[in-house]
């Protein structure tokens, strides 16, 4: 976990938990029809100098008068000058971000939640699969990972969406796919592809089960030595997690954000609790086993 | 708790007037809407002096049921000015707090939100709660509902109070104990009108006897030595009790805003962008939409999940989480819950099941 961060506004005594600093929209980036990646920028440099974070951490944004929603950083934290969210658009806040401009201020405050153990990632096979808007929260780690491209095994990314118009971050995985180093697979569900569509058609846990084993084998060191990364709804991390079983990678070999309501995202508002796990707290970041062992109320 | 002596009720009544006076906030049982609730009172003729338990906590005093974060003012070149608004909580006395109550504010939602286990802590809570003395009367007549001597408390129990109050029955005499430096600062308030000197010896055993006196007369009584385990056994989640004891729960959340240890909240932005104010506000885990994830996905989807998560954190998830009792059985989800949803049936249903397969071999 990382050291709380502290907020202060004018006139404050000490830090007030849910006050959050003023951040500046520097870029927005489209990626798809529904789907935004916003740069910011903290508005007050001493802001930006204190400011640190962790692969795989969260923030809480908010847009005054509308409310917070609770995103991923998904930028790496190596990046100088800006970090990065990306954000669908489903309801009011995420409706009201997406209409906002550069230039425009939002609030932040954050970061929060554990972060990928990337040192425990040393040697290892990655295989990162996710679908829709579940890929930023990983993306992150892809960019981390990269970063030190020599220190990890062989690196397959399953990226999915219903159909072309939905995949986030195409320049990158267009810059991906030019890279010997990794094996970049891009699917779409049936009836999502285009004509001259040049990924795969399929959903994510089967294009995974169909792909990556024997990329595994060839370059990797087997299925006891990969470890797995995925993030989203949990219909269909379900099916990510029993292909990846098939497979031979077990669920302590599988890495995965949960993405539970949150508001507070510092244990109080009781909100995001898994029986006696607060997610905010202990997570986002579990194993599959870990989170099997939590009860059925997820 | 240190004995610090004795005092009448009109010298306790002669202290309410005199706090007031000098600006202190005291907050007691008093008439609010035709109902026995806590509130400030002005002078001592408002307090309700004949009274069980106000139908509200005095949470509401260190945990508002809508609190302002801050403040937000949008400036014609598109910058934002954000402020927080003063602090000077007034100094407070809560004065005829009981001992479940204390012990649940005082203690258990304190852990929530004092960061003590966990690196963030509320200043909010906490300034309240250093501004504030909990002055608890001891009980001397528990209801049908009461129970939190089977919660390991009790009528006369000081957990949480910075003083304590009890009644010995011998000619109006209160014995006034105090656990704090706050509870000190308050017994030095009380001023020529608190007797010291008495025998020590035979002031706590008439204070004890009354304590004695008040236990004998629960009635909800019961075991709960193996709810814990119970509970702590994953393949119990899905025990069939949930259902059948649930599924009459209407969702209103009652139990939840009238509970000492409940300390769920969301926020809200009132305002435009232009310039508005966040509030933080009450919130309960019985309502459906307090779940349900961007994705439409909803992890409780039955309402009798949802009271089973309700106690789960009562007898499990407190005690993992913030390592403190999450009930202290102060009856009022029991005496208050439109439906008869018992929280205490849970107990004891979950306590028999585990007892059950603990003889069978
Ligand atoms: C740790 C974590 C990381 C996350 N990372 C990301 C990320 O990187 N990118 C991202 O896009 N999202 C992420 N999310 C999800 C994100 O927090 C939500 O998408 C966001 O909060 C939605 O906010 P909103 O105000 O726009 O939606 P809301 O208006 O709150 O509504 C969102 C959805 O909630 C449901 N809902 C709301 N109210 C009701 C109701 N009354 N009845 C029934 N259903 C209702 C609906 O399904 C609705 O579509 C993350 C979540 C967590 C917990
Ligand atoms: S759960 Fe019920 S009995 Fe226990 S402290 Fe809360 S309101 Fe009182
Ligand atoms: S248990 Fe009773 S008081 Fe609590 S939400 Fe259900 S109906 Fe309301
Ligand atoms: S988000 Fe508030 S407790 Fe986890």
């Amino acid at each position: 976990m990382s050291a709380p961060a502290l907020h202060t506004a004018p006139g404050a005594e000490a830090a007030n938990l849910y006050v959050p600093k003023l951040v500046r929209i520097r870029k927005i980036i489209r990626e798809t029809h529904d789907v935004n990646t916003l740069q910011l920028e903290f508005v007050d440099p001493a802001h930006a100098a204190s400011f640190t974070y962790k692969t795989g951490q969260f923030g809480e944004f908010s847009i005054f008068g509308v409310g917070e929603a609770t995103f991923n950083i998904s930028s790496s934290p190596n990046w100088e000058g800006f970090f990065e969210c990306c954000f669908r658009k489903v309801g009011v806040v995420t409706t009201a971000l997406a209409k906002m401009k550069e230039g425009d201020i939002i609030g932040f405050r954050g970061p929060y939640g554990n972060s990928y153990d990337l040192e425990g990632m040393h040697g290892k096979d990655l295989i990162f699969a996710a679908g829709g808007i579940g890929f930023p929260p990983i993306r992150c780690l892809v960019h981390r990972v990269l970063e030190e491209r020599d220190k990890f095994g062989a690196v397959v990314i399953v990226h999915g969406a219903r159909t072309h118009r939905d995949l986030v971050y195409q320049r990158e995985m267009d810059e991906w796919t030019r890279r010997r180093d990794i094996h970049m697979i891009k699917t779409v569900d049936p009836g999502g592809d285009p004509e001259n569509w040049d990924g795969e058609v399929g959903f994510v846990p089967t294009v995974l089960e169909e792909r990556v084993p024997w990329i595994l084998e060839r370059e990797g060191k087997g299925a006891s030595n990969a470890l797995a990364f995925t993030c989203g709804p949990p219909v269909m991390t379900k099916f990510v997690i029993a292909a990846l079983g098939r497979m031979g990678v077990g669920p302590d070999q599988v890495v995965m954000t949960l993405e539970n309501k949150m508001k507070c995202a510092v244990g109080k508002c009781g909100r995001c609790n898994i029986g006696n796990t607060y997610v905010c707290l202990e997570g986002p970041i579990f194993t599959a086993a870990q989170v099997q062992a939590m009860p059925a109320d997820q | 708790m240190k004995l610090a002596g004795t005092i009448r009720p009109q010298g306790l009544w002669a202290l309410v007037d005199h706090l007031t006076g000098q600006g202190v906030r005291v907050v007691a049982p008093t008439l609010i809407d035709g109902l026995c609730q806590f509130g400030p009172v002005d002078s001592a003729d408002q307090v309700v002096k004949d009274y069980l338990l106000p139908q509200n906590t005095f949470k509401e005093f260190l945990f508002p049921k809508e609190e302002r974060v801050f403040t937000w003012l949008k400036r014609e070149d598109g910058s934002f000015v954000v402020d927080q608004p003063s602090r000077d909580f007034p100094e407070t006395v809560i004065l005829g707090g009981r001992p479940c109550d204390a012990a649940a504010i005082g203690v258990s939602l304190r852990s929530v939100f004092s960061g003590d286990k966990f690196e963030h802590a509320d200043p909010l809570f906490l300034e309240r709660f250093e501004r504030t003395t909990v002055v608890s009367v001891s009980c001397d007549r528990p209801d049908l509902s009461c129970f939190c001597t089977t919660m390991g408390l009790g009528p006369d129990d000081p957990t949480g109070s910075d003083v304590l109050i009890t009644a010995t029955g011998l000619d109006g005499e209160l014995v006034v104990e105090v656990g704090s430096p706050k509870g000190e600062k308050f017994a030095q308030r009380l001023g020529s009108h608190l007797v010291t000197g008495q025998p020590e010896t035979e002031l706590r055993e008439r204070r004890s006897q009354a304590g004695a006196e008040a236990r004998k007369k629960f009635v909800r009584v019961f075991d709960i030595e193996h709810v814990k385990s119970f509970l702590d056994n994953p393949d119990n989640f899905d025990d069939e009790m949930f259902a059948r004891l649930g599924t009459k729960c209407v969702s209103c959340g009652v139990c939840t805003f009238e509970c000492p240890t409940c300390h769920c909240f969301d926020f809200k932005d009132l305002g435009g962008t232009e310039g508005g104010e966040r509030v933080k506000v009450w919130d309960s885990c019985q309502f459906p939409v307090f779940t349900v994830h961007a994705t439409g996905h909803q992890p409780r989807p039955d309402q009798w999940q949802r009271y089973r998560n309700r106690f789960l954190c009562k007898f499990k998830i407190y005690e993992d989480v913030f390592d403190n009792l999450g009930c202290t059985g102060c009856g009022r989800c029991v005496r208050d819950c439109p439906v008869h949803v018992d929280i205490t049936s849970y107990a004891m249903q979950a306590n028999k099941k585990q007892q059950l397969i603990q003889v069978t071999p």
